[in-house]
């Protein structure tokens, strides 16, 4: 039994306490930590509700629901910050890299209380591949609401086309990473790959805004 | 693994590559280019449907003859269409709606709905998935007719060739024996009479709009076949992607001008 509340408790107090010496930058990425985390385990307790709703096993709930609602709790956190403080561009991804962190950090830790930390393999895997994942499918999620923002089609299915994307990526390592063999090592690899090109992505629009 | 499934493995791959090298010129595209903006839109909804059929492939090897509780590959697919959507709507200059066009638009894809329901069982996934669909047809309708691709004449006849093979697939669900083969045969030869014809006039004109109507036509002729006519659909489906790719460099060369 893992008393998730607690474990949140304990991580986000320092962390808020901190957002009272802090400023700019510092400052929103703690508060998007904060909510990354309150995220984490909003979905996750939505995806136990939905799990004993809907009669799917764990393995069918984890590969075809989790993504969904985890990807839906990440876009109305992104929403809400992006109607209610009008962020720039910039503002939008610190965000957005602050949600995912904090989200990672805490499945992570979660998921290591409640297994142990004995196998390098194990937490190199959590670390490495589902936190990068979920760090990787905010951004793009985020890279997509800017550019959207710049040719100014801001609009319902802009934003739903995006958080589509965003949903199929985590799908697709879901299904790729629950059956051993080759299809999970190529599952583990994905998300690196796809922050790689993020930030080739990101770093060629930041040449091309300066052009 | 069944034959049936190998041989959608195998065109699904054979679909993914072709939209690999779509993407990859597109980016070429946005990088060279000075309006960014549709084919900007243009390559994430390719991401999108490039993304759907490696689900897709994924699912059929690891879990072979099985069905998706839910069908994920969906989401992409319906990312695509949404995206393929913000992209035109900006497009399109014509921002008058015509409520006769919504209606159609609604009652159309709406009966394409209850026939999924009426062929799957999954509701609520269908209507969900189907919303995007009434969108991007209402921007096609309203694209086509505001830039006068097709006269009312040639609108009137893919409208009714259309509706036809909705009424036809009706008795398709209940019927057995004789008259059903018939009707079955009938309903197929209008379907891919219309997207023949589809097919013709896009790549004569040439038009985004248009070669979109195409695709949605193919797609809308996937979900409503079953084998073999399904992969005659999906082969129309695999070959209508060069001809968006281009009709979509055309729409931008025309923006430049």
């Amino acid at each position: 039994m893992l008393y998730a509340e607690n474990v949140l408790i304990c991580i986000a107090v320092p962390l808020a306490i901190t957002l009272l010496f802090t400023k700019g930058g510092a400052h929103r990425f703690s508060a998007s930590f904060i909510a990354g985390m309150i995220v984490c385990i909003l979905s996750a307790y939505i995806s136990g509700f939905v799990h004993v709703l809907s009669g799917f096993s764990t393995e069918d709930t984890s590969i075809f629901l989790s993504p969904i609602i985890e990807e839906c709790m990440k876009l109305l956190s992104m929403l809400f910050y992006v109607y209610v403080f009008n962020p720039s561009g910039e503002e939008i991804q610190l965000c957005a890299v602050g949600i995912g962190a904090g989200f990672a950090t805490f499945e992570n830790s979660c998921f290591i209380l409640l297994s142990g930390a004995p196998q390098f393999t194990y937490v190199m895997v959590r670390g490495a591949a589902v936190g990068v994942m979920h760090v990787v499918t905010l951004v793009a999620l985020a890279k997509g609401m800017q550019l959207l923002k710049a040719y100014k089609a801001f609009s319902l299915a802009g934003i739903v086309g995006v958080w589509s994307l965003s949903v199929t990526v985590h799908g697709l390592y879901n299904l790729l990473v629950s059956k051993p063999g080759i299809s999970s090592y190529i599952g583990y690899v994905m998300p690196i790959i796809c922050a790689v090109l993020l930030y080739v992505i990101n770093g060629n629009s930041k040449i091309y805004n300066e052009k | 693994m069944s034959g049936l499934t190998l041989l959608d493995v195998i065109a699904t791959s054979f679909q993914s590559v072709i939209l690999v090298v779509i993407i990859a010129k597109t980016i070429r595209l946005i990088v060279d280019g000075k309006n960014v903006f549709l084919p900007f839109f243009f390559m994430l909804a390719m991401a999108g449907f490039l993304l759907s059929d490696l689900y897709w492939i994924a699912y059929d090897v690891l879990k072979p003859d099985t069905r998706m509780p839910i069908a994920a590959n969906e989401i992409g697919e319906c990312a695509m269409i949404l995206l393929l959507s913000a992209g035109l709507d900006v497009v399109l200059k014509d921002k008058k709606k015509i409520p006769g066009e919504i209606v159609f638009t609604f009652l159309f894809i709406g009966a394409n709905i209850v026939l999924w329901i009426a062929w799957s069982g999954e509701w609520l996934q269908d209507i969900l998935f189907g919303i995007p669909y009434i969108y991007f047809f209402e921007l096609l309708l309203r694209g086509i007719r505001s830039r006068g691709v097709l006269t009312w004449k040639e609108l009137w006849f893919a409208a009714v060739m259309g509706c036809t093979v909705l009424v036809l697939q009706i008795p398709l669900l209940f019927m057995k024996g004789n008259l059903f083969e018939f009707i079955k045969v009938v309903c197929f030869a209008v379907m891919f009479t219309l997207m023949a014809w589809l097919g013709v006039k896009s790549f004569r004109s040439k038009d985004y709009f248009m070669t979109l109507t195409f695709f949605l036509w193919t797609e809308l002729a996937m979900f409503l076949c079953p084998e073999p006519y399904y992969h005659l659909a999906f082969l129309a489906n695999i070959i209508v992607l060069p001809m968006m790719f281009t009709s979509m460099k055309r729409e931008l060369a025309d923006a430049l001008c």
